[in-house]
């Protein structure tokens, strides 16, 4: 098979973190991808901005997060060769692919997986050995 | 084909009686090496050593037996080099072969940060007597020449330090001679005979407690590996002593050739072959402090990765058997010897990832101190009290690996 | 499954045929792999291990036999060579796997697991094999095809039984079966001649090579081959390895059973030759127990880690002892492994890149590793570099520096808690440079606090590499308050900008408000958002720019063209070690060591016993109370610089201490250093030696002692 390759691109996004409780009930705008980084920090990516939950939560526009999309047999693929935790069946899960500190997005027809811009590059060099 | 030679040793073992001059807690390579000089420098016998399991079943039988002294402080290289060179006579003194092996020691640093550390390294061991040549990277390749010196090309060979005098020795080989030259002098050693507690009168400590009975003793000594701080919490001693553990594996047999120890601090990796013809890895310690001894297909491996990486000649050895061990660790990296502030209780511990090169010496220290009362000065130093006082002793050298 | 074809035995070439292992062709062929011992299908005894494609210790009856295999005879108690050039490295697979439950072994007990449970089984026979249980539990499984990793909630382990091998005298002649790779063999149609089942233990086996008779009780049996069904020992070796994790085993593999009768004479321990001579040897020298029986004697540390001699270890000890030891402990392995294959899918630690990385390529950087980092040492030429920032103005890469955002009604109690600084004078818009001590009062990272707008929000810098150990750190203190902290090392550029010309470059490019010393402020630079912080690191006028690290490339390159007149050139590590150091500024890590208090840092003046009950306050109010016994001091010779890590001599030749920075400051035209060293008599010495020329002790910093020029 060819080597398989696949670009990162640099996400928008906005890190929120603030008391669990206010994070629970928050309600983000409708085009954001949610994922619950812990129970005090949330991540939304492709939007510019978020409304405060709390009066001491922390918004922060990030865009120190780089995505690659890939397709569920991909995905499932890249799991499988680089990933001791199994893939969520729907939505969000995190832990280390091919070593690197990743989180993913599962979604019927497509599985984004962001990691932080830092070590994008290293993932991209990982993903072609695990995706030949 | 079968060498043997431990059948050459005779290993004789007692039930407590009930009082002695000395306890010692401890059955491993420090325990064994205070009781055999005690019994062969200083003529005192009346000692039993106690051990909860087999004798060299703790970290004595699972260090990666590196024998070195190329420490970091002054202090500390006076001392590794003392005990290395009581290494290189003990299989005389002792008429035992412990299948010691001077094979040297290269070290390599791959980053600038590597390299500073090891050039600080290799000038204190210069300054002190722990023979220390910078080596660049044809110069290693020289030494080793079963070195990457691109390992993989991601972790250039920057510079090595060659350690001439490295070494290493059969870990169970060293523990049978000591206890074998203790009890032919009349030390008892009692193994299986774990201590529950230990005896207070008047604020000192008079004895042992062990599911077989009360052992009265004039000097109770720890020599415990793992546990150490429990123990000495027994005698109302705060230990700064954290446990963590330690992996290591050893590949199948091959032919003895490959020399020297090679080692790689960035990498976090050494290796040697044994006298078994073994290959053996070796790696840092987990962060996590933990009794456990348990093995990770983690530590497997990432340290088969970090050592095809310097080694790819090994690519296709297969591995036989993994272990772990358990590493006090001080908080200056230097270890613990001596009084503890409680009458008739010592302790030598803190023995990190450096015990097993350091047994002769260890054990010849705490043997002269609990006879004199007085710290020799090769250990004074390592005393408890160093950190009431604030005579810290940190020891970048023992930072690495092994 | 494997076509007919022929592979190499030494120099022989063995023909197979669909299906073959190289044992039953090479058995075939009227081979042996190592001329002798009983064989078996388990891959346990180690009568069949040869050297297979360049790995040696494989078990042929475990390894399909493929067209133009290359095998090598291996003997018993002979160690092969190792690899005299290194193999290719070629990729091995890994497979992840996710079940609830597994069971490990396909035999009856398996099956019946497997069915009543519904679980998948992994099955040992079957071109896998186990090679251990891990935490996890995880099973890792090798195969031809690579290797399965199988991460689950539990283990059933069904390895059934092994058949017990003979001990007695001639047990290393060949001809020697169990029944089972008997049963194989004659499925396989090979002609095994005469053969004798015994059913109980022979005296003796006779024969020169291979056997020729057996002698069991009283009767002699002329045969080609024997049958040896005397017997099994649970297959346990798993199910030990399992203690402690959430492994069951069942059927055989979990039965105690009696251990078979304790043989006389003979080898004991194939792999390592021993015999049961040498095993009473060992004990009557007083290894009396498992484990020193083992370590002494070296039975069960070979190949087989004891699956063939444990039941017979266990039988001798019995018959001495009356009681049945516990069989030695069981590590991983339970089959072998290359290294290639252990470290299948492995990576070293990813090193970060900032995302100027490309841009300082570009430019010719040459990048090393620091703190978890890939850096720019130097670009060019690191004199150039600092003169830049001496006389003009230059750009450095700080966007490695650890980052964290605090909010909430307890920031600042955390804060205060974390640093022993009086948080609280720390105004809106103002920064602080801090250390971060742990409860012995050690330094174990310095950085910036700085207070952002009225309220209790602040953000945090730490030393590069220092940001994982610091947030787990801080989040561990300060756990019981009402705080928040994002961690933002990787989503925040920085950019310093240095030297005499740093405001008017900044200016150039959109910036020209007054910003004093220790102030911060949000200002669009060069049309990018940045909080401008003026500090000084290198000694001179500085602003550092923290900004969305996505436009990091933009700023840097709007940074160059707007002061290319002015002549600015970015800057490297090697360059920025040195300028810190002639304003002797530490590096946390190279200049400070394991127990290094502030006092010995010399920086005592950093920790303000009036600011509450931070960490290591205890330790510091009673070590501050005992003399000095070293110190990090500024020493400064007319020599070249010594070398990082140069011994320090006392100048009646005892040792003082180490260097820990060294340069020569093209400035001050001599060379300076920071170094600890030890007191004597509670004095430090004005004067020592490193590397044979003369140091004094000088007061620090080396340059711009008033910091008029940080000032501007």
């Amino acid at each position: 098979m060819a080597e398989f390759v696949v670009a990162g691109e640099l996400v928008a996004a906005v890190r929120v973190v603030a008391v669990p409780e206010a994070l629970d009930a928050a309600t983000w705008p409708a085009d954001a991808t949610e994922m619950r980084l812990a129970p005090d920090e949330v991540l939304l990516l492709d939007v510019l901005d978020a409304t405060a939950p709390e009066p001491h939560a922390i918004v922060f526009p990030d865009t120190g997060w780089v995505r690659f999309t890939l397709s569920p047999d991909v995905g499932a693929q890249l799991f499988e060769g680089a990933a001791t935790w199994p893939p969520p069946s729907l939505g969000f899960g995190q832990g280390a692919i091919a070593g690197i500190p990743a989180k993913v997005f599962v979604e019927a027809d497509c599985w984004s997986v962001v990691v932080p811009a830092g070590l994008a590059s290293d993932f991209e060099d990982r993903l072609g050995g695990v995706l030949t | 084909m079968n060498e043997h030679p431990e059948a050459e040793i005779t290993l004789r073992w007692n039930e407590p009686e009930a009082s002695y001059d000395v306890v010692i807690v401890g059955g491993g390579g420090h325990g064994l090496s205070t009781a055999y000089h005690l019994a062969t420098r200083h003529d005192i016998t009346r000692v039993l050593v106690l051990d909860a399991g087999y004798i060299g079943g703790g970290n004595s039988g699972r260090n990666t037996t590196v024998i070195r002294a190329n420490y970091g402080i002054p202090e500390a290289v006076r001392f590794y080099q003392h005990s290395l060179e009581r290494y290189r006579r003990l299989e005389e003194e002792t008429g035992r072969s412990m299948m010691h092996d001077r094979k040297g020691l290269l070290w390599m640093a791959h980053s600038e940060a590597g390299v500073r550390r090891e050039r600080a390294r290799a000038a204190v061991n210069q300054a002190f007597g722990a023979e220390t040549v910078y080596l660049e990277p044809d110069e290693i390749a020289t030494t080793c020449p079963e070195i990457d010196l691109a390992c993989g090309g991601g972790f250039p060979a920057v510079m090595g330090a060659s350690f001439h005098q490295g070494a290493t020795a059969r870990h169970d080989r060293v523990v049978w001679a000591l206890a074998e030259g203790a009890m032919r002098c009349g030390v008892h050693v009692a193994p299986h005979t774990a201590v529950t507690g230990l005896i207070h009168e008047h604020g000192r400590i008079v004895g042992v407690e062990t599911p077989a009975g009360r052992v009265a003793a004039g000097t109770v000594v720890s020599a415990v590996g793992g546990n150490a701080t429990l123990l000495a919490d027994m005698a109302g001693v705060r230990l700064p002593i954290k446990t963590h553990p330690l992996q290591a594996f050893v590949t199948n047999r091959y032919q003895r050739r490959f020399d020297p120890i090679v080692a790689s601090g960035d990498l976090g990796f050494y290796v040697s072959q044994t006298a078994r013809g073994q290959m053996l890895l070796g790696a840092e310690i987990d962060r996590q402090p933990s009794y456990s001894r348990g093995s990770t297909y983690e530590l497997l491996a990432s340290l088969s990765h970090r050592a095809i990486t310097v080694l790819p000649f090994m690519r296709n050895l297969r591995v036989l058997r993994q272990w772990t061990g358990s590493c006090d660790m001080s908080p200056d990296y230097s270890p613990i010897m001596g009084d503890t502030g409680v009458d008739g209780f010592l302790v030598t511990t803190g023995w990190g990832t450096w015990g097993f090169k350091a047994i002769p010496a260890g054990g010849e220290c705490m043997a002269e101190h609990i006879a004199t009362g007085v710290a020799p000065e090769l250990m004074a130093p390592f005393s408890l009290d160093r950190f009431e006082r604030d005579r810290t002793l940190a020891d970048r050298g023992s930072s690495g690996t092994h | 499954m494997s076509g007919s074809g022929e592979f190499t035995f030494d120099a022989v070439a063995v023909p197979f045929v669909p299906g073959d292992h190289l044992l039953t062709a090479l058995l075939r062929a009227g081979l042996h792999p190592t001329g002798g011992g009983t064989l078996c299908v388990e891959g346990h005894s180690p009568h069949c291990v040869a050297e297979v494609d360049g790995v040696a210790y494989v078990h042929t009856c475990q390894t399909l036999a493929r067209e133009g295999m290359l095998v090598r005879a291996q003997a018993i108690g002979d160690a092969p060579m190792l690899p005299s050039t290194d193999p290719l490295a070629q990729p091995v697979a890994v497979r992840n796997a996710h079940h609830d439950v597994v069971v490990i072994g396909g035999g009856e007990a398996g099956r019946g697991a497997a069915a009543s449970i519904g679980a998948p089984i992994v099955d040992a026979g079957d071109g896998g094999e186990v090679v251990g249980i891990f935490p996890g539990p995880m099973v890792a499984v090798r195969a031809d095809a690579g290797m399965v990793h199988t991460h689950v909630e539990r283990v059933v382990v069904a390895t059934g039984v092994l058949p017990l091998l003979p001990v007695c005298p001639g047990n290393d002649l060949a001809g020697l079966y169990t029944p089972k790779l008997a049963e194989r063999l004659q499925a396989a149609g090979v002609d095994l001649g005469r053969t004798v089942t015994i059913t109980e233990p022979p005296q003796r086996f006779e024969g020169a090579d291979r056997v020729q008779a057996v002698v069991v009780g009283d009767e002699r049996f002329e045969c080609d081959a024997v049958i040896v069904d005397i017997g099994t020992t649970p297959n346990d070796i798993l199910a030990r390895m399992g203690a402690g994790l959430a492994v069951d085993a069942v059927g055989g593999a979990s039965e105690i059973t009696a251990p078979p009768p304790c043989p006389t004479e003979g080898t004991v321990c194939p792999c390592n030759e021993t015999t049961m001579a040498e095993l009473a040897e060992c004990w009557d020298r007083g290894f009396t127990s498992m484990e020193l029986l083992k370590r002494a004697s070296l039975a069960g540390t070979g190949v087989c880690q004891g699956a063939v001699c444990s039941p017979y270890l266990q039988s001798f000890i019995a018959d001495r002892t009356g009681s049945l030891e516990a069989r030695f402990t069981a590590r991983p392995v339970a089959r072998q492994a290359t290294l290639s294959e252990l470290a299948a899918g492995r990576h070293h630690p990813a090193i970060a890149r900032t995302t100027l990385h490309a841009v300082h390529e570009a430019a010719g950087a040459t990048m090393d590793r620091f703190g978890g980092w890939w850096r720019p040492w130097v670009y060019s030429d690191v004199d150039a570099e600092c003169a830049a920032v001496r006389s003009a103005v230059s750009i450095g890469d700080v966007g490695t520096l650890g980052k964290f955002i605090v909010s909430g009604p307890d920031a600042e109690a955390a804060l205060q808690r974390l640093v022993p600084t009086d948080v609280s004078t720390i105004g809106p818009g103002r920064s602080r440079y801090v250390l971060m001590l742990d409860e012995r009062g050690y330094v174990l990272d310095d950085g910036m606090i700085m207070r952002e707008g009225e309220g209790e929000r602040f953000f945090v810098t730490v030393t590069s590499g220092g940001a994982s150990v610091a947030e787990m750190w801080v989040r561990d203190w300060t756990a019981d308050l009402d705080v928040r902290w994002m961690n933002v090392t990787m989503s925040v550029g920085a950019i310093n900008v240095t030297g005499p010309r740093a405001s008017e470059l900044l200016a150039r490019v959109g910036f020209d408000q007054p910003l004093a010393m220790l102030r911060h402020v949000e200002a669009d630079i060069a049309d990018v958002p940045c909080r401008v912080v003026r500090l000084s690191f290198t000694g001179e006028v500085s602003f550092e720019l923290h900004h969305p690290c996505a436009r990091s490339a933009e700023l840097w390159r709007s940074l160059l063209d707007a002061g290319a007149d002015l002549g600015v050139v970015p800057h490297g590590l090697d360059a920025l070690s040195r300028l810190r150091l002639e304003k002797g500024h530490i590096i946390v890590g190279q200049d400070s060591d394991y127990d290094s208090t502030p006092r010995r840092l010399g920086h005592d003046w950093m920790v303000d016993l009036d600011s509450g009950d931070f960490i290591g306050r205890h330790a510091i109010e009673r070590t501050g109370r005992l003399p000095l016994d070293k110190q990090l001091v500024g020493l400064e010779g007319d020599g070249p610089p010594p070398f990082e890590g140069a011994v320090v001599w006392s100048m009646d030749g005892t040792y003082a201490g180490y260097v820990t920075s060294a340069a020569w400051s093209v400035t001050l035209g001599r060379s300076v250093m920071l170094a600890w060293v030890r007191t004597v008599d509670g004095m430090l010495p004005d004067e020592v030696r490193v590397e044979g020329m003369v140091a004094r002790r000088a007061e620090l910093p080396f340059y711009d002692p008033e910091g008029v020029r940080a000032r501007g």
